[in-house]
């Protein structure tokens, strides 16, 4: 009885560092978008916004090569839900993506918005094949 | 009126946004996925939804400096609902459907996230300049009403009830200056 209780307080407490460092992850993540999104900002001045449709590829390439790697076992599942639960989750973003595809609509450039939604979805879905294909020859 | 926040500032904002906005997202993907099981996505679903619709609210209020100063900004919109909603577990779980067989659920998913997504933001929109609407009015109201002294009477005229955005504009020695004596 002593035992079981051992037991469900460790598992409880795994559960709690897991997701604190799913939290932390996250929240590098979110900086390391926030930092890149105004370094692109400065750089590159266009309608189309840049810095969140290279910051959405790159995360989807880094996630589909965590999945082919952690199904070829080279990192515990443990990790992988560190790595792209927290930081790419943190990192990619869905709501700024609709918020200025919208915008460019209601500026006018409905085609400029087409192509910002259909580039980021294209490329981003391609980056992920990509990834699953470079994890699988790794 | 307002300097740039420092950077240090921001990025604090951003950690501790993304921190609250993953483990929320950690959560209640678990959660959903307990209630309406692994078939289909729709626990990123809901979460990416429900995520452009408050950056679309709370987006249009800050555009208006109504309630939201940039400070709050940052760590609303930036750090908590970007880290909250994802776009990579969204590519991946579509390439995953379309692996298994499944190509139409994969592109309903697909379709289904990026219209609603529009649909969202769209309806979070209305519903912010609906409110700074309804701010207005009542603004407008209550000057009439203090003209007519009729708040006076109530002693509700000199109350401030209304939050400071300005106070968010500020750095620490501005706010240290402004302790009244």
């Amino acid at each position: 009885m002593f035992r079981d209780f051992e037991v469900k307080i460790s598992m409880q407490s795994s559960v709690f560092v897991q997701t604190i460092l799913v939290g932390l992850a996250g929240s590098l993540g979110a900086s390391a978008r926030y930092l890149l999104g105004r370094i692109v900002a400065k750089r590159v001045s266009s309608q189309i916004p840049f810095g969140t449709l290279l910051i959405n590829v790159t995360g989807a390439f880094a996630i589909g090569l965590l999945f082919a790697l952690t199904s070829q076992k080279f990192l515990s599942p443990a990790l992988q839900t560190i790595l792209a639960t927290g930081f790419l989750g943190g990192y990619t973003t869905f709501s700024t993506l609709c918020w200025e595809g919208t915008q460019l609509i209601r500026k006018g450039n409905t085609a400029q918005s087409l192509c910002y939604f259909a580039s980021t979805f294209m490329l981003g879905l391609f980056a992920v094949v990509l990834g699953i294909a470079l994890g699988g020859i790794l | 009126m307002s300097r740039p926040l420092s950077l240090n500032r921001q990025l604090c904002a951003v950690l501790c946004g993304g921190f609250c906005g993953t483990i929320t997202r950690y959560w209640l993907s678990q959660l959903i996925q307990a209630h309406l099981g692994k078939g289909w996505p729709y626990d990123i679903f809901l979460i990416n939804i429900t995520g452009a619709l408050l950056l679309a609210f709370i987006t249009t209020l800050a555009d208006e400096t109504f309630l939201i100063g940039p400070t709050r900004r940052l760590f609303i919109n930036v750090g908590f609902l970007g880290a909250y909603t994802t776009f990579s577990s969204l590519a991946l779980g579509g390439v995953q459907l379309a692996t298994a067989g499944h190509w139409l659920s994969a592109l309903s998913y697909l379709f289904i996230s990026l219209a609603v997504g529009i649909l969202a933001v769209w309806c979070g929109d209305m519903l912010g300049q609906w409110i700074i609407n309804y701010k207005k009015t009542f603004a407008v109201v209550k000057s009439s009403l203090q003209e007519s002294n009729m708040l006076s009477l109530l002693s509700l005229g000199k109350q401030q009830d209304h939050i400071d955005v300005q106070d968010d504009l500020l750095l620490d020695d501005e706010d240290e200056a402004r302790i009244p004596r």
